[in-house]
Formats: structure tokens, sequence, C-alpha cells
């Protein structure tokens, strides 16, 4: 029966390692990362600007050794116009992502898979899984767009496995 | 959700279940945990008559070791005790339902003496960006508030009692107090209420002895996710975008006004050729 010591403070929590910026050089994507919760509907919270990544901060960082650490951003916006990430659905495997932590530590990944899930089928659990082999989704929007709505009925979901 | 345990009963024969304890968890199991919270003595810990726990310290916390469902007989008794036949505290029965995750604490009464309690833990999901605090009063103290940020979220918690609040994930400065004050008797002190995670803060010792302190238990991956990722707003990359405005980076409400608009000439235009 393992023991430990229950005191407060006895078992500090492990320093997070926060992503501060992604880039995918080979398409030319480079955008900062903030670390966000959710919304009010429950959502991953995201930045209007889609210059502005969100790291979904209670999930796994790109430096964890098991889970997916999920990073979002915007595919437009009235106001900044098409964002980077609208580059994602034609990464081609195999592309490099590099992730930069605040520290300066960087993280590298090799695209695995890209697919346009519609909304309504997207398994989420399996999405922001905590547990599985360690990987990194880069998520935006995609497809069709509902004009009465303002939102685009599928999400683009780009898979990348560590380099070694 | 507690249950006091009945203290001071003796030891009935007990049948050595040692080999009864799984090695391993099974679905179904329960979770076991076992916190000592009687300051000053080190104890032995005997489930089923069979010595679980040796040398069992102030302030450890044990398990949790799963269990099939089932009713356990618990004794506790000095570290030098030979068997369980002479408990401090205990035999005790604790009832484990399947499925259940649990916690008993060794530790004082209200009035000092030593006893046990089975708590219940809720292992309940949590909603994406949340985390669950439950306090636990099981010290030799009266009636307590908690105080968070110095405000009273938790009013008139008496040994041995629990209240469990639901908050965003974060750190709460988190002091104790006699209920009804706000002159700490312990903390503040910083208490990581983790996302998807059950910390679950005993507040424990005596009070007469100045040694009231605070214990931790945290129960991990109650968590839940974002329910999406609404990462577009204006439609300018949509497939479904209209012709007429291709290549122009517009808004898309224009752009779907716009389209209303040529829509309508198309179709005065057909009417036109109708009416001809």
């Amino acid at each position: 029966m393992p023991r430990t010591d229950a005191a407060l403070g006895a078992h500090p929590a492990e320093p997070v390692v926060q992503p501060a910026r992604v880039q995918v050089p080979s398409l030319g994507i480079d955008v900062a990362v903030s670390p966000e919760g959710v919304d009010a509907k429950g959502a991953l919270a995201l930045s209007d600007d889609p210059a502005i990544a969100s790291w979904y901060r209670y999930g796994p960082t790109p430096w964890s050794a098991s889970g997916t650490s999920v990073i979002a951003a915007h595919v437009d916006s009235f106001d900044y116009g098409v964002g980077q990430f609208a580059l994602l659905k034609d990464a081609p495997s195999g592309t490099e992502v590099v992730t930069t932590s605040v520290d300066g530590q960087t993280a590298r990944f090799s695209v695995e898979s890209v697919s346009m899930v519609d909304k309504t089928g997207v398994d989420w659990a399996a999405v922001f899984d905590r547990a599985g082999a360690h990987r990194l989704a880069l998520i935006t929007c995609g497809g069709e767009f509902n004009y009465s709505t303002g939102h685009y009925l599928s999400n683009v979901i780009v898979y990348a496995v560590p380099i070694a | 959700m507690r249950k006091t345990l009945i203290v001071g009963i003796a030891a009935g024969a007990l049948v050595a279940v040692a080999a009864a304890l799984p090695a391993s968890a099974a679905e179904g199991d329960a979770q076991l945990s076992v916190l000592h919270a009687v300051p000053g003595v080190t104890v032995d810990v005997y489930v089923n008559g069979a010595l679980t726990l040796d040398d069992f310290t102030p302030g450890t916390l044990a398990g949790p070791l799963p269990l099939p469902a089932g009713t356990y007989s618990v004794a506790i008794t000095a570290s030098d005790a030979a068997d369980a036949s002479s408990p401090v505290i205990g035999p005790v029965d604790l009832t484990l339902a399947a499925n259940g995750n649990y916690t008993a604490v060794a530790h004082l009464d209200a009035a000092g003496k030593p006893t046990a309690t089975l708590f219940t833990n809720d292992t309940a999901t949590l909603a994406a960006g949340e985390g669950r605090l439950t306090v636990r009063h099981v010290a030799a103290a009266p009636a307590v508030d908690v105080l968070a940020g110095g405000s009273p979220v938790i009013t008139n918690l008496a040994n041995p009692g629990e209240s469990v609040l639901t908050l965003p994930a974060g750190t709460v400065s988190a002091s104790v107090a006699a209920t009804g004050t706000t002159d700490p008797v312990i903390g503040p002190a910083d208490v990581d209420v983790a996302e998807g995670t059950n910390t679950i803060v005993y507040a424990w010792g005596s009070l007469a002895d100045g040694n009231l302190a605070l214990a931790v238990q945290t129960i991990g991956g109650l968590h839940s996710n974002p329910g999406g990722v609404p990462a577009g707003t204006a439609g300018l990359v949509a497939t479904n975008k209209p012709a007429d405005t291709s290549g122009l980076l517009i808004g898309g409400a224009f752009a779907l006004l716009l389209a209303a608009l040529g829509a309508g000439v198309v179709r005065k235009r057909l009417l036109a050729k109708d009416a001809r």
C-alpha cells in the first residue's frame, strides 16, 4: 500500500512548460501562443486575433510525456482577415511543426494527418486526450460557413507526432 | 456522505485475510485510502485481522488500495502490538460499495479522543476548467469557518464533517478560524485547487495542544474537455463562399448581402424573361 506525506505543500505541482510560439516553417506559419481555458459556452477560449493561438492550459504541453497538446487559432476574423492557420489544411504529411516555450525550449513535431471533421461529429475527449501517446493537435475551422450563425461547419484538425 | 465509525468495541474473532487482499485492481473495486491524523502516535493498521500498514506515522496518507466491494474490519493498534487484539481505535466495520472511493481517517474527535471516520470521496466528473475542494474537520477543535482570501466560504464545519465546493481551477489562499470569527487558527496557506481534481484538505491535530495542521489528498482524472473549438467567424475561407465575392477580403455579412442581391438580380431577370 503506497504511502505519501500528506502535509500541505509536500508535493508541489510540477512546473508547467508553457508554449509561447508555434511555427510551421514550410507554410510560413508563425503565431504567438497564449495559455487558455474554456469560454462561457465551455468551448476552448480563443483570441479574436488569428495570429494569437490558444494552448489548452489544462491539458498536456508540447513537452509532456503523454497525451495530446492542443493549440488552436481562428482561421479568420472580420477585424484581422484570413489567419495563418488557414494554410494548415494543405499541410503534407511530414511537415515540420516547431513549438517554442516561454523559456526558450523547442519541441519539434511531424505532421501525421490532416482532417476536416464536421463539428457535430468531433470526439473531443479523444482530441483533448491526456493519457495516450504524446502528440500535438493544431486546430482551426474550415469547410462550409453558415452565414446566419457565423460559424464554420467543420474543424480542421492536424495531428503531429514528436520528432525524436 | 460520511459514516462515523463505532469505536471501542472489543475485537472479536478475526479471520486473517492477507491472502484475500487482492494484488491488483479489478473491475468494480472500491478504492480505499487511509489517513493517519492522530498526532504523536505511530500505529499499525489491521484489515480483517491482517497487518496492512506497519509503523504508520501521523500525517501520512496510504493508498489507494483497490478492494472488492464488501465489509472490512479495521483495527488500529499501538505500533508495538503483536496482533489486532488490543486496538486503540476500533475494530470498526467499513462497508465499501463497488466503484466507491473512500478515505478512512484515524483522528481525534472534537474532545480529543482517538476515533475513526470513513469518508466517501466525490469522484463525479467536473466541468472543463473546474476543480473540487473538499474540506474535512478531523481536529480536536470546535466548529470552524474556512476562509478563502479572508472571506468565509464554509461556515460552522464541525468534527467529523465535510464541505465540498466546486471552484474555477487555481490557487486558493485558505485559512481556518473558529466559526463566526476571522482570526486564523490555521493558515493562511495556499491550496492548489487543480483542474479536474478533487483536492481534499483535512484540518487535523489539536487546538489545545497547538498542533493543528492541514493534510492534503488529491484524486485526479475527474476532468472533462472543452466542448468545441469555434475557430472562425468571418467565412473568408469558406468552401461555400459566394462566387461573386471570391478573392475579395470582405466581411461575411457583406458577402451574404452581395449574394442575396445577386440572387435577387438573377431572379428578376428570370421573371422578366418569363414575362416576355
